[in-house]
């Protein structure tokens, strides 16, 4: 009976050794093969041949065809890069933009006093615009990068092709 | 002055008592090791983000800020302004990353990234020492506040906070802690918004015997070098911006969140938190500039928001609203200490007692000791100046290497240890060296706000060295990243941690 292995298990090997004294406990190996009793390692073998899933179902693939969504979850590495990329580039983008409009207004007001002291409703422009534009301003940019990263992440995900019928 | 401590007191008291039954009654709740950490992950998101709140809106916000506005003008308006733009950074850059990623404290996001002893050792050694610098403005504002409005000793405001704090953090754990936290961002927000709104009224109703002439409060004291003010501005909201990546006792909230949409999900809620917080003590600030001119002249601004209240209102009135305002005071240095505490105690129970809740109990004692000592050592720098140099060296040790390693495929331990060994010094050596300056021109700004040539520099070294260097980058490098940027719905059940 052949044990499927998932494409991407064989990597691991990779690792290089770690300090000898280390004990990294976030990822957890997989038990050595031989601790594995028998009766387990058959049901293993048995869960595999009728291609159970390892683990708890999505919504999505409760709903969508399991042998489908559970084949193609895992993306791959280009994927994934393209998608650090994208997040990447998203928010360095917001950041930048905040930070020049920090510098611009500070560099403005520095040169030009009149236009720091300019008011507007009795408040001069150089208390308005810290106050009142860029504290607002940071949500709204927060609101805009919640919805595009969110975006950037459905993009990856498998298309199923029964989505958009009843 | 205050005419009637025992308001204070009473207000003070009914703060600490709340905050000792939530917990109590956090801890008959919290059974596993899990509860008692992370709060076994099962907090939504407008809880989390009230906590969140709860837990950065430290004596430097609720005190400082006003302060500061009193104090400087509209430089100290920049402290509100990237106080809330670190959280944009920690949105975009870390917020969703960090909570896929299953790790619970910064050096454990490191040794997901890196096997190395060094590289954790050098991580937690920073994120202690972070917290440390960090609970000593909250003990010195708890001996500002007791003594502006009573005429208790200033020692006894730390000694409240110690005596609340400690217990509690043992006891109870992050469950309860959690609670209490998100009951304290609301308390905090009463406690400034209804003396702003006793105030509006009073102004609206035009009471002749009060027109403060605000337009006193918008006279900025010209700095005599206006280059050096810009520069000093920008490098102030460059570290906030990034200082905040680095702040432990923040990060470790985004371990509760059940997962990365929700933790996305509680910082943008969080930044409405945050804005609306802030446009209060900016508000009183300003309004306390043209109340109480003499004392934008006096060392003591941070004391603005406790003397306002008696300056404006008579009687019962400005006794209550004062009292009032101590108790939120009182919830932020509770509030923010016992967030570092626990922060820092997760780290010495991870590093040393193998994370048990003995080792995390033992940690959250040695979390106070060093602290109390600083805080009856060091003389009175104002509060915020006090949070931004710790903001500085967080922005420039630990946020850069955190940067990267999310993002960088490149990174090395090499070059990850040598950007946070380069960070952590230069950025020390420079603030020492800018208090000890007298001249107050470029010279000491580029000194005193070092972030803005700081951080570049750091990302430089460890670019560089990464890149240069004869190590490679961990041959797992792929697999951590991809745990950290896909979305859960697309993970295998096997890379989950606990």
């Amino acid at each position: 009976m052949t044990h499927r292995r998932h494409p991407d298990d064989g990597s691991e090997d990779d690792i290089p050794t770690p300090d000898d004294d280390f004990v990294l406990d976030l990822i957890r190996e997989p038990e050595p093969a031989q601790d594995v009793p028998d009766s387990i390692r058959a049901m293993r073998a048995r869960r595999v041949k009728v291609r159970m899933p390892t683990g708890a179902p999505s919504v999505k693939e409760v709903l969508l065809n399991p042998s489908e969504a559970s084949g193609s979850a895992q993306p791959s590495r280009s994927m994934l890069r393209k998608l650090m990329r994208a997040q990447l580039r998203l928010g360095v983008t917001l950041v930048s933009w905040f930070f020049g409009l920090v510098v611009v207004v500070n560099v403005a007001f520095g040169f030009s006093p009149n236009l720091a002291s300019f008011t507007v409703m009795n408040v001069p422009l150089e208390w308005l615009i810290p106050a009142g534009v860029f504290i607002p301003l940071l949500i709204v940019l927060g609101w805009f990068y919640v919805r595009r990263a969110t975006a950037n992440e459905h993009a990856l995900e498998p298309q199923p092709e029964q989505e958009g019928l009843p | 002055m205050m005419h009637d401590p025992l308001l204070v007191l009473g207000s003070i008291g009914l703060v600490c008592a709340v905050t000792i039954i939530i917990s109590v009654h956090g801890l008959r709740r919290s059974r596993t090791t899990r509860d008692f950490y992370v709060a076994s992950r099962r907090v939504p998101p407008w809880l989390n983000a009230s906590a969140v709140a709860g837990e950065y809106l430290s004596a430097a916000s609720f005190l400082g800020v006003a302060g500061l506005i009193m104090a400087y003008g509209t430089h100290g308006l920049w402290f509100p302004v990237g106080y809330t733009a670190g959280f944009l950074s920690l949105l975009v850059f870390v917020a969703a990353p960090l909570r896929r990623s299953g790790a619970y404290t910064i050096p454990d996001l490191m040794s997901l990234r890196f096997p190395s002893k060094l590289l954790r050792r050098l991580t937690a050694m920073i994120v202690v020492f972070t917290g440390w610098l960090y609970i000593v403005p909250q003990l010195h504002g708890a001996a500002i506040a007791l003594s502006a409005t009573t005429d208790l000793p200033a020692w006894l405001g730390p000694a409240i906070v110690i005596l609340v704090v400690l217990p509690t953090v043992v006891s109870g754990g992050m469950r309860s802690v959690t609670l209490a936290q998100a009951v304290q961002y609301w308390f905090k927000l009463s406690a400034l918004f209804i003396p702003t709104v006793f105030l509006v009224l009073r102004l609206g109703v035009g009471d002749t015997n009060f027109v403060p002439d605000l337009a006193n409060a918008f006279e900025v004291e010209l700095v005599n070098d206006t280059q050096s003010s810009t520069y000093r501005t920008v490098s102030l909201v460059a570290a906030l911006m990034l200082g905040t990546l680095g702040l432990s006792h923040v990060l470790v909230r985004f371990y509760t969140n059940p997962d990365g949409g929700t933790a996305r999900r509680t910082t943008v809620l969080l930044l409405w938190l945050l804005a609306s917080f802030y446009t209060l003590p900016i508000i009183l600030g300003v309004v306390a500039r043209a109340v109480l001119p003499e004392l934008g002249q006096s060392a003591s601004t941070d004391t603005a928001l406790l003397q306002l209240p008696t300056a404006i209102f008579d009687g019962l009135t400005g006794d209550l609203l004062t009292a009032l305002v101590a108790g939120g005071a009182f919830a932020a240095f509770l509030s923010t200490a016992s967030g570092l505490v626990v922060s820092i105690s997760g780290v010495v129970s991870q590093e040393f007692f193998g994370g048990t809740v003995r080792g995390f109990r033992v940690g959250a004692i040695l979390a106070m000791v060093l602290p109390i000592v600083a805080t009856f050592v060091t003389t009175g720098l104002a509060l915020a100046g006090a949070v931004a140099m710790v903001f500085t060296f967080t922005a420039s040790s630990l946020a850069p290497v955190v940067l990267l390693a999310i993002w960088w495929r490149g990174l090395t331990v090499t070059g990850a240890v040598s950007g946070m060994v380069t960070g952590g010094l230069v950025s020390l050596v420079a603030l020492f060296a800018g208090h000890l300056i007298d001249d107050a021109g470029m010279s000491m700004a580029v000194l005193q706000y070092p972030a803005l040539w700081i951080i570049p520099l750091v990302l430089v070294v460890t670019m560089l060295v990464s890149a240069l260097g004869s190590q490679r980058p961990p041959g797992n490098t792929d697999e951590v990243l991809a745990r950290l940027h896909l979305p859960e719905s697309m993970k295998r059940s096997t890379t989950r941690s606990f």
